[in-house]
Order: C-alpha cells, then structure tokens, then sequence
C-alpha cells in the first residue's frame, strides 16, 4: 500500500510538468525522489545518471500511459519512424533488374534518404514506378536512426498506398516543422478557412515541407501564402487574413 | 591615471558600480533562411549569432563518426570598431581566428555531440559593435541561436568578463576600460552546474585578486542566466503553446 501511494506521488509529480515550459538544462524529475517512476523519455529529454533533464527548449506533452516528450518549433528536420514527409527524388540507384535498388531522397535531413523499388504496394521487378529526378513523394520513414542513412517507403504498415507515392501537379514549399505539424491536424483552422474558399488538395509533412495543388494558379499561390502567413496567428486572425486575401483576388 | 576609471564614491565612467552589469537586449531567430538566429547587445556592444545544421558535412574528410562536427566563425564587421578595420576579404586575422577557436570548444562541451555524427554544425557571429566583452556578447548570442535552432544543448552557457581597478575586482568592463590597463577576464559556464568551460586572462593578477575577479565573473554569468532564461521562456511560450498539442498516432 505504501508503494501504491508513492508511485501515485511521483506520477502527480510528473502530472504538474506537463504542458510547462522547459528550458536546455532544466530538471525534469530526480530519480533518487522517484525510485518507482517507469517512464518514457521522447525527443527533447534525456537521462544523465540520476536526473531526467531537458536539452531542448519546449513544452513537455504526454501521451498516456507513461510517453512525455518536448515539443518545440525549429527549422531542421530529424528524422523519425513513422514520419509521413515529403521528399524530392535526387538520384537513382541500381537499374530495373538489381532487386536492391531504389532512389535517393531528399527529405531535409542532414543525409539523403533511400526509396527501394518495392516499397509500393503491389510491385515487382517488371513494373517498377517510373519516377524521375525531380518528383515530390509523398512517403512514410521506415528507419531512421543517427548512425544510418534514413530508409522511406510509400506504403503503409499494412502494406497498402493510402494517401502515399508521387504527387503530380502542385506547388511545394517550406516551413517550420511547427507548421508543417499543426497543417497536418484535420481539424486545422487556416485548412478549414482555406477549403471554405476553393476546392484543393495539400499533403503535409513532419519535415517542414507542404504541397498544395487546386485548379487555378492563383488560388495555389493564394493558399501557400496564406499557410505560410497563419504560423503564428490566432483563429480570428486567420480568418481575417484570408477574407482580405480572397477579396484582393477577386478584386481584378 | 587609474582614478578616472574608478570615481572616489566607486562608480565607473559609466556610472556603474563595480559589480553591476550593463543593460541586456537580446532577440531570437531574427534571420529568416537559417535554422537558428539571435541577436545579443550588452551595453553597446552588439553580436549577430547564426545557425545552421545539423546538416551534411562538406569536406567528408573531416566528418567524425561518432560525433557532430562543429565549425565556428567568428567575424567582427568593418564598421564595428572606432576606426575602420581594412581587413583582406574572406581572411579572418589573428584575434578572430583565436576567438574562433575558443567558441567552437566551448561549444563542443556544451552540445550534445553524439546524437549526430557525421553531421555538420555551422555557427558564425558577427560583432556588429564592439565596445568591450566582444566575445562574452558572442557566445550569449551563440547560445540563443543554437535554443532557436532546436539543437541539443546540455545547459545554456553563459559568459561573462570580468576585471580589475587598483585591486576591486569589476564586472563586464566596456573598451576603455579593458584598453586602460585592466586586466580583462572572461569566463564561460553552465550555469545550472557551475561547471567553467571557458576562462581567459590577457594579463597578470595575484593569486587572491584572480580568485575574487573570478568569483564575481561567475556571479555575473548566473545574471545575465536569469536574463536569458526569461527571453527564451518567453519566446518558447509564443511558439509552441498557442498551438495545441500534436498527438501523433
């Protein structure tokens, strides 16, 4: 019964950090206070002997059962597993017949990541994609760790397309990784306020990079300016921004 | 010649008391295309700190496997000094090459190398004004560009000079006082720790004056500390905390 209430203690102990603000070099928590606490430590924290502290400066978030981590807003994407991003094809590597063969991405990260040949769904060695030098994919990061050169496939863990492989058309530009994640939400304001406006597809990535294609020109420069301009604004705000941008559109 | 610096009442020409910093403005990510910026006067000194990485390394030669490589420039602007410095373009003289040096080791004790290698880190200051503590500016400014471009730091570092008037120990002289004869010592730490990375002197003390000189440089790191904590705090809160929370699943 003891040990039940102390481990409740120090689970309250980590209840009142969360959505705080931490700087470089702050304590989190002091294993010596809390023997029992199990938890698991996401981007942003680590663990130097007996202290849990942050080395970068953010909010703490939680995800239950026992996952905290830092979230902030750079500029420079690291790439993680599961990340859906947007890359541009670079190079290839290996012809049609060498079965270990792929392209080369560009994913913003410091390295290049690899696309095999067969990560789409339902290919084989006699119909390869053809994608160019130049293409955006749309992909998800299969292996991403700090000593290897990171690995994307444009399928889902199942196995299936869903909303992945090469985008045609469009527009794509960059942004703060912030950014890039509140666009990716389905219920993000300035994508709602957008879509009220004109029809158009956008593809977000965790790597700071986004796609928007509709049907006319303008409304594409329209709605990437309008993304890009939102980063910092509040919803009446965005609101507001895009009533003034449309009516300068329709004004000629 | 030493009684202009430091009045019969104890004030420095500036008007300071011995232990007193001067006033700290700073900003964060002030330039757009790199990945972190910040801009950092103290007094009218001014520094212009800039980002960039972690990204490829350019010459693969010098790529380290198991740690992040870390470039320093330090450049100090024509117009920064009294008279015009008349420089070779694209050579760094003596006393930059010397400060770019010291920066990057600093830094490397201060960066979390190892959750990068064979990557690049790319960090270059610029004093846009120079009246005293130009390197204690550039690394303030350096560790607030590096917060802005989300690299992994260990602790803020902090820096601050201090020095000496017939025997009182004084804190972050200006250039007419460190040009006058006093000795001028700088000194960088990780506040939380205490723990000294860096500390310098361009002259001869005592063994019990550098001890006091020294203790006040460390008082006035945990300072401009304080400062620097409230800007970033501030600044993390617009960035991160008007958005809601991302959920990934």
């Amino acid at each position: 019964e003891y040990g039940g209430l102390y481990l409740q203690s120090t689970l309250s102990a980590m209840e009142d950090k969360v959505d705080k603000v931490f700087l470089p070099g702050d304590t989190l928590i002091n294993l010596q206070k809390a023997p029992n606490l199990k938890i698991r430590l996401g981007p942003g924290i680590s663990q130097q002997q007996d202290e849990i502290t942050v080395f970068k400066s953010g909010i703490i978030r939680h995800r239950s059962p026992d996952l905290y981590w830092i979230e902030n807003n750079q500029k420079r994407y690291v790439p993680a597993v599961d990340d859906f991003v947007l890359g541009i094809i670079v190079d290839k590597h290996g012809g049609a017949g060498n079965t270990a063969g792929g392209w080369v991405v560009d994913i913003g990260s410091y390295q290049h990541a690899s696309l095999s040949f067969f990560a789409f769904e339902g290919v084989t060695k006699k119909n390869i994609p053809k994608l160019k030098t130049g293409n955006v994919v749309y992909a998800r990061v299969t292996v991403a760790s700090k000593d290897m050169e990171p690995e994307i496939a444009c399928v889902t863990v199942d196995g299936k397309t869903d909303c992945f492989g090469p985008l045609t058309g469009g527009y794509m530009f960059q942004c703060s990784l912030g950014l890039s994640r509140e666009c990716f939400r389905t219920d993000s304001m300035i994508l709602k306020t957008l879509g009220n406006y004109f029809p158009y597809e956008v593809a977000a990535g965790a790597n700071g990079r986004i796609w928007v294609h509709s049907g006319e020109c303008s409304h594409t420069i329209l709605i990437s300016n309008a993304i890009l301009n939102s980063e910092f604004m509040n919803n009446s705000q965005i609101e507001s921004m895009c009533k003034s941008l449309v009516a300068r559109l329709s004004e000629k | 010649m030493n009684r202009e610096l430091l009045s019969p009442e104890g004030l420095r020409i500036d008007g300071r008391r011995p232990n007193e910093l001067r006033t700290i403005r700073c900003k964060m990510g002030v330039l757009e295309k790199m990945d972190g910026s910040a801009y950092f006067e103290q007094g009218n000194t001014k520094a212009l700190a800039s980002v960039y990485g972690p990204r490829e390394v350019t010459y693969k030669s010098k790529a380290l496997h198991d740690r992040v490589l870390i470039n320093c420039t330090y450049g100090m602007a024509p117009f920064s000094t009294g008279e015009r410095k008349v420089q070779r373009t694209g050579k760094q003289d003596r006393r930059e090459t010397e400060v770019s040096l010291v920066l990057k080791q600093t830094f490397e004790s201060a960066i979390l190398t190892s959750l990068s290698p064979n990557s690049q880190i790319d960090i270059n200051i610029q004093i846009l004004q120079a009246d005293g503590g130009t390197r204690c500016a550039a690394i303030n400014a350096t560790t607030l560009a590096l917060i802005d471009a989300g690299i992994p730091l260990k602790d803020f570092v902090v820096a601050c000079a201090g020095g000496c008037i017939d025997g009182v120990p004084i804190l972050d002289l200006n250039y007419f006082e460190d040009s006058s004869g006093s000795p001028d010592l700088p000194v960088a730490l990780l506040p939380q720790s205490g723990e000294v990375l860096m500390v310098q002197m361009d002259s001869k003390l005592p063994l019990d004056t550098f001890e006091n000189v020294l203790n006040l440089a460390i008082e006035g790191c945990q300072k401009i500390y304080v400062q620097l904590k409230q800007v970033v705090s501030q600044v993390t809160k617009e960035r991160v905390q008007n958005r809601g929370a991302f959920i990934f699943s």
